[in-house]
C-alpha cells in the first residue's frame, strides 16, 4: 500500500512537471488552490510562501535545460 | 563616492570585434562566443561592480556595421543607441568596441556612435593581436581626435579590461567632441586617423593566414577541405566514443543490477528499473558522442573557420535559391534549430529568412544523435569500408548530406519562381585562431550540464509517466496476452498501428512518438521503457540495442531513419518559430510540411526496402 501511494506520487509530481511545462496557467491555478487548502489547515509559513511564489511565478522563457535565456525569452 | 542607481552602460561594436568576450570578462557571464559574425543576435544584460563600488548594468547588443540598420538585429542595436527599444531606457553611457587589428572597417562605426551625441568610450580590443602584427595604435592621439576616451583592452585575457574596468568609475558624462576636418566625410576622416594614429610595418612577406586561405577558399580544394572535415567528424563521432560509452553502460548495467539485488520485486523496483533507468540510463550513454560532436562545431566555430565555410559554400546556398548569409543559421541548427531560428534574425530579405526559418529544422540537431546512433548500432555491422572507413560513420554521415540535401531542395522548392533579392554575401573573413583549451572546455562542460539536465527533468519525468502507461491498468484475472497489451500505452500504441503501419512501424514505436514529440531523444529512452516493461526481466537500459536488432526488420530501422530526418518532433523548435515569425500560420506550415514529409520518405523508404528483401522474415 505504501509502496503503492510513494509510486502514485511520484507519476503524479511527473504529471504536473509536465501540465507546468505545457500549460503553466493551469498549474498556477492548481498552486493557488493548494496554497488556500494549507492556509486552511495552517501549514508552516515557509511551505505556505513557498507554494505562494509558484502560484505567482511569471512564465519561464528556455528550452529544455537551457539557462541561457534572458528576459525577453532569447537565447544563444 | 558610490552611486546608488546603477549606471546603465552598453556594449557596441561591429560584428566579431570581440563585444561578448569583454561582456563576459566584465560580468562574469558565459555568454556564447564564437569567431564569426553574428552570434549575438539580441540584447543581453549582466552586472558589475567597478574597483571604486559603482554598480553598472550592461547591455551587449548584436553586432552592427552600421546604424543604419539592414537586419532584425541590427535594429535592436540602432533602437537601443536611439532609446527606442521597447522598455529600455537610453543607455547613458555607450561602450564602442573596435577591433584594434582592423580599424580601417571598424573606424567607421566608431564614428557613428560617436556623432549620436552620447556619453562613450572607444575600447580598441585585440591589442595583442595588433601588436603581433607589428602595428602601433597611438591611443591619447586618437582619444583627442575622437573627444573621447579611448582604452586597449584584450577581452579574452583575464584582467585584460583593467584599464576599462578603472574608467568606468570615472566614466565620461559629456558627448565626444569630434575634430570634424573632413567636412563630414566619414571615409575621409578614417582615412586620416589611420594615418596620423596607426602606424603599419612594411609587409615583406605573404601572411600565413593569407596562404592558409589560399587553400581553405580555393573552389575545388577548398570543398575538398570542407568535405574531409566533415566526414571525419563523422567518423569521429563513432570511433572515439565507443570507450566511454561502454563504461556509461557497465556503469548502468551494474546500478540495475545494485537495485535489483536492494529492492523486492514491486512497484517501486519496476518503476527504478523499467521506467527510470531504462528510459534515462539509456539517453545518457550518448553523451561521449554528443560531446564529442560538439568538441568539433567549437574548434570550427573557434578557429575561424566556418565564415570561410559560409564563403565557399555561397554558391550552393545560390542555386537553392538562399545566399551565404543562410549559412550560419544553418551551421547553428547542428547543434540546436533553437538558436539557428533566432540566428536568421542577420538575413535582411524577410522571405530569405522566412525559407531559412522553413528549413533549419531539416538540419539535424544533436537531439536527434541518439536515435540515429541507435538504429546505426542495432542495425549497421561495425566494419571497415575500403579499410580505412567506419562503416557505421558513413551511414550517419549519409543521414546528416540527406538533411542538408532535403532542406536545400526545399528551399529552391520554395524560391523557384522568385527573383533573389538579397544582396551578394560580403562577409567579413575574422582571423584564423588557435581555440583555447580554456573555452573548448568550459564549451563542453556547458553542453554536457545542458544534455544531462535534459535528462533529469524532461527524459525522466516523461519515463516515469510512460512506465505508468505502460503498466497500468493490469492485465484482466486470466489473460494469456503480455500484460502492457492491456496497458494504456499498450492500447494506444495498437489503436494508433494503422496509421503507421504503411511506413512499416511497430506497435511500440507508434507509443514512443507520442512523449517523442517533445523533444526528439526522447523516442529512446521511450522505447527503453516499453522494452523494459513489456520484457520485465532484461536490462533495456543496456541492452536495447540487441532487442531492436532482434525484434525490428532492417526496412522498419530505416523507416524510422526516415521519419526522424525530417519529423519536427521538438517543441521548443516550435514555440522559437511562433516567436520569430509572431504568429502559428508558419508554426502550421512547418509542422505540417515536415510531417508530411516525413510520412512520404518513411513510405518509401519501407517500401523500397520491403522490394530489397530487407523486410520481416
Amino acid at each position: 500500500m505504501i509502496e503503492a501511494l510513494i509510486v502514485g506520487l511520484l507519476v503524479v509530481a511527473c504529471g504536473l512537471y509536465w501540465l507546468g511545462r505545457v500549460a503553466p496557467s493551469a498549474t498556477r491555478g492548481l498552486w493557488r488552490g493548494f496554497g488556500r487548502t494549507l492556509q486552511v489547515i495552517h501549514a508552516p509559513s515557509s511551505l505556505q510562501m513557498a507554494v505562494a511564489g509558484r502560484a505567482t511565478a511569471a512564465p519561464q522563457g528556455g528550452c529544455g535545460g537551457c539557462k541561457g535565456c534572458d528576459k525577453n525569452g532569447g537565447c544563444h | 563616492m558610490v552611486e546608488t542607481l546603477p549606471l546603465r552602460a552598453a556594449l557596441v561594436g561591429n560584428p566579431n570585434c570581440g563585444k561578448t568576450s569583454l561582456f563576459n570578462q566584465l560580468t562574469g557571464s558565459r555568454q556564447k562566443v564564437a569567431n564569426y559574425a553574428g552570434v549575438t543576435v539580441e540584447r543581453k544584460e549582466g552586472r558589475l561592480t567597478t574597483p571604486a563600488g559603482r554598480a553598472v548594468r550592461l547591455l551587449d547588443l548584436p553586432g552592427a556595421y552600421s546604424l543604419e540598420a539592414t537586419s532584425p538585429d541590427e535594429a535592436v542595436t540602432r533602437d537601443v543607441c536611439a532609446g527606442r527599444y521597447r522598455g529600455e531606457a537610453a543607455p547613458e553611457l555607450l561602450i564602442c568596441v573596435l577591433d584594434a587589428t582592423n580599424l580601417r572597417l571598424h573606424l567607421r562605426f566608431g564614428l557613428e556612435v560617436c556623432r549620436l551625441g552620447r556619453p562613450t568610450i572607444i575600447v580598441l580590443n585585440m591589442l595583442d593581436a595588433a601588436e603581433k602584427e607589428g602595428l602601433k595604435i597611438d591611443l591619447p592621439r586618437l582619444a583627442a581626435e575622437l573627444g573621447t576616451p579611448v582604452v586597449g583592452v584584450v577581452a579574452i585575457r583575464k584582467n585584460g579590461a583593467a584599464d576599462l574596468l578603472a574608467l568606468l568609475d570615472n566614466p565620461p558624462v559629456m558627448p565626444p567632441v569630434l575634430r570634424e576636418a573632413d567636412g563630414g566625410d566619414i571615409h575621409a576622416t578614417v582615412r586620416r586617423l589611420l594615418t596620423e594614429c596607426v602606424t603599419r610595418p612594411a609587409v615583406a612577406s605573404e601572411a600565413l593566414e593569407d596562404r592558409l586561405d589560399r587553400w581553405v577558399l580555393h573552389p575545388v580544394w577548398g570543398l575538398v577541405i570542407l568535405l574531409a572535415l566533415m566526414f571525419v567528424m563523422f567518423q569521429a563521432v563513432f570511433s572515439w566514443a565507443q570507450p566511454p560509452m561502454d563504461a556509461i553502460e557497465s556503469g548502468m548495467t551494474a546500478f540495475g543490477e545494485l537495485i535489483r539485488s536492494l529492492l523486492p520485486a514491486g512497484l517501486i523496483r519496476s518503476l527504478l528499473v523499467d521506467g527510470i533507468l531504462a528510459g534515462a540510463g539509456t539517453v545518457v550513454v550518448f553523451l561521449p558522442q554528443i560531446l564529442i560532436l560538439f568538441l568539433w562545431i567549437l574548434v570550427l566555430e573557434e578557429s575561424g573557420y566556418l565564415p570561410r565555410a559560409a564563403f565557399l559554400l555561397d554558391r550552393v546556398m545560390a542555386s537553392a535559391g538562399l545566399s551565404g548569409r543562410s549559412f550560419i543559421p544553418l551551421l547553428s541548427s547542428f547543434a540546436c534549430a533553437v538558436p539557428g531560428i533566432m540566428a536568421t534574425r542577420t538575413i535582411q530579405n524577410p522571405r530569405d529568412r522566412l525559407v531559412t526559418i522553413l528549413i533549419a529544422p531539416l538540419m539535424t540537431c544533436s537531439a536527434r544523435l541518439p536515435v540515429y546512433a541507435l538504429l546505426i548500432s542495432a542495425f549497421i555491422p561495425k566494419r571497415l569500408v575500403g579499410g580505412v572507413f567506419n562503416q557505421q560513420g558513413l551511414v550517419l554521415f549519409g543521414l546528416y548530406m540527406v538533411g542538408i540535401g532535403s532542406g536545400l531542395a526545399v528551399a529552391w522548392a520554395m524560391k523557384r519562381r522568385e527573383v533573389t533579392t538579397e544582396h551578394p554575401l560580403l562577409m567579413e573573413l575574422p582571423a584564423y585562431r588557435l581555440p583555447s583549451l580554456r573555452d573548448l572546455v568550459l564549451g563542453l562542460w556547458q553542453r554536457a550540464v545542458i544534455f544531462l539536465s535534459r535528462v533529469g527533468t524532461i527524459i525522466v519525468t516523461l519515463s516515469v509517466l510512460l512506465w505508468a502507461l505502460s503498466s497500468f491498468p493490469a492485465p484482466p484475472a486470466g489473460a494469456t496476452g503480455a500484460p502492457i497489451d492491456y496497458s494504456l500505452a499498450g492500447r494506444l500504441g495498437h489503436l494508433m498501428l494503422p496509421l503507421f503501419a504503411p511506413i512499416g512501424f511497430t506497435w511500440q514505436i507508434c507509443v514512443a512518438l507520442i512523449p517523442g514529440l517533445a523533444a526528439r531523444e526522447v523516442a529512446v529512452s521511450a522505447l527503453a521503457t516499453v522494452y523494459a516493461v513489456g520484457g520485465s526481466e532484461t536490462d533495456a537500459a543496456s541492452q536495447l540495442t540487441p532487442i531492436l536488432s532482434s525484434q525490428w526488420s532492417l526496412a522498419t530501422a530505416l523507416s524510422l531513419l526516415a521519419w526522424y530526418v525530417y519529423a519536427p518532433q521538438c517543441f521548443a523548435t516550435l514555440a522559437v518559430i511562433r516567436r520569430e515569425t509572431g504568429g502559428w500560420k508558419v508554426v502550421a506550415q512547418t509542422a505540417g510540411y515536415l510531417f508530411g514529409l516525413a510520412y512520404l520518405a518513411s513510405f518509401l523508404t519501407w517500401r523500397i526496402a520491403l522490394a530489397l528483401g530487407w523486410g520481416p522474415s
